[in-house]
């Protein structure tokens, strides 16, 4: 099993993703960034566990906001 | 849930709308503080590298924000959302409500705030709304002056209130003006001549129940309604303590007795309530409060601590005596006693505040030890001994 430290922004805790190194990490609009700024976006690529800097990464949701009534996501 | 800025916080947010708006895009930032169950307070409003601003969409740059947000982080903030402007058009869009109810549910009660400005001499309109349970909710947005977390929530916990000595009559007279939807005063002793000297009640109180005087008093000056009980917390009543533990939603152990308070602890542990308990070191000389929560730490992995401790019950006065070298005389002379448990009966009902603003926060101590003598207080946050019991039953 690996696990990669997941420093959760919202809380202060930090938790841990589990899992066989080619698992691949959930496709559920949170976007992973490790320490130097790299960017690990699920929804753009299958990303798997392996992929993820061993140090640890921050999760962030994924967002996009909009201006005006009729825009849509 | 009230969202307060504060000001210089408040200030960067309408900085960078007046600069959007002036561009004509949208802009985009993250903003931190601290949240209790109540209130979150923004301190820092963070736009960190290129954020995607066009003209009527945003997103973050997420590698900067990250690398950004880090030494905030360090220091105890924590992400409450963010913030985006919005031309003309007040709260959020279709689109903003759609990307609040998708964001995933670990990020609980993320803030998505909306600065409308009008191109006008109109002052801009700030919302802030969450998604909780699929239900997009709007909340009262307002300035703050520091950074101080104090609402409380609407009355909802019935707490049990176990020891009407001199410094649980302290602890009550504070909780009684808090918003609890009950309270039961717990003691099994009769007030004595010799508790006076430290104690709210009056002579008229002598050779009566503690509980039911103290409850007395309190009455007229409480928000809620409140229960005596005239008990004690002994090995053989733990059947009908625990049945009462089970009752109620928070416990407060106001008897600084050691091995009482061993027992309530493990009944605690058991019942998964959380406990308040509180204990004054020999002579005064200071004291402790630690908040026991479900799965934390218990009463017995603070042992040096309760070392420390002292009581005055009869039964005890003769070990107080052989161990500590405190006789009765010393006892009735040592005036200022009530003074010094005072200051610990005072961090106990802070701390019953702290839990009612916040809950069981990991972030937050659950241990305070009191100096009488420099007037000190120093807390940290204190995990649960490996080799405690309460780990076996966890």
């Amino acid at each position: 099993m690996k696990r990669i430290p997941l420093r959760d922004a919202t809380d202060g805790a930090t938790y841990a993703l589990e899992g066989e190194g080619h698992e691949l990490v959930p496709k559920d609009n949170t976007v992973y960034i490790d320490r130097h700024g790299k960017t690990y976006d699920p929804a753009q690529s299958n990303v798997v566990l392996d992929d993820l800097a061993a140090d640890g990464v921050m999760q962030l949701p994924r967002t996009t906001w909009f201006g005006g009534p009729s825009w849509i996501a | 849930m009230i969202v307060s800025f504060l000001r210089p916080a408040l200030t960067v947010l309408l900085t960078l709308c007046r600069e959007a708006e002036a561009r004509g895009t949208e802009t985009h930032a993250y903003f931190l503080g601290w949240r209790s169950l109540e209130e979150c307070i923004v301190n820092t409003v963070l736009r960190a590298g290129s954020p995607i601003e066009q003209a009527a969409l945003t997103r973050p740059d997420y590698a900067a924000s990250a690398v950004a947000m880090q030494p905030y982080l360090d220091r105890g903030e924590i992400l409450l959302g963010e913030a985006h402007r919005h031309a003309g058009l007040i709260g959020p869009s279709a689109g903003d409500r759609a990307t609040l109810l998708s964001i995933p549910a670990q990020f609980e009660h993320y803030l998505a705030v909306v600065v409308t400005t009008f191109g006008d001499e109109r002052k801009p309109v700030i919302t802030a709304h969450t998604a909780e349970d699929g239900v997009i909710v709007e909340h009262e947005v307002r300035t703050a002056e520091n950074a101080y977390l104090a609402h409380l929530p609407a009355p909802s916990l019935r707490v049990l209130h176990i020891g009407a000595g001199s410094g649980g009559c302290l602890v009550a007279t504070q909780a009684c003006k808090l918003p609890l939807r009950h309270l039961t005063i717990l003691d099994g002793d009769d007030a004595e001549e010799r508790n006076l000297a430290r104690h709210l009640l009056t002579s008229k109180a002598v050779g009566k129940s503690k509980a039911r005087m103290l409850a007395q008093y309190l009455r007229p000056r409480a928000r809620m309604p409140i229960t005596s009980i005239h008990r004690t917390v002994t090995p053989a009543s733990r059947s009908r303590i625990a049945q009462l533990v089970s009752d109620h939603d928070l416990i407060i152990n106001a008897t600084g007795h050691p091995p009482t308070s061993i027992l309530l602890s493990e009944i605690c542990a058991q019942l998964r309530r959380p406990c308040i308990h509180a204990g004054v070191f020999a002579r005064g000389s200071g004291g402790f409060v630690f908040t026991q929560t479900p799965d934390g730490p218990c009463y017995a992995c603070l042992y040096d601590l309760q070392r420390q401790q002292t009581t005055e019950d009869a039964d005890t006065l003769d070990a107080l005596t052989r161990q500590y070298g405190y006789t009765e005389a010393d006892l009735q002379a040592h005036l200022g006693l009530w003074a010094d448990v005072n200051l610990i009966a005072s961090v106990q009902a802070k701390a019953i505040l702290e839990f009612l603003k916040r809950g069981d926060d990991p972030r937050r101590p659950n241990l305070y030890l009191i100096n009488n003598d420099t007037l000190a207080i120093t807390s940290r946050r204190v995990q649960p001994h490996p080799a405690c019991t309460c780990q076996e039953a966890a």
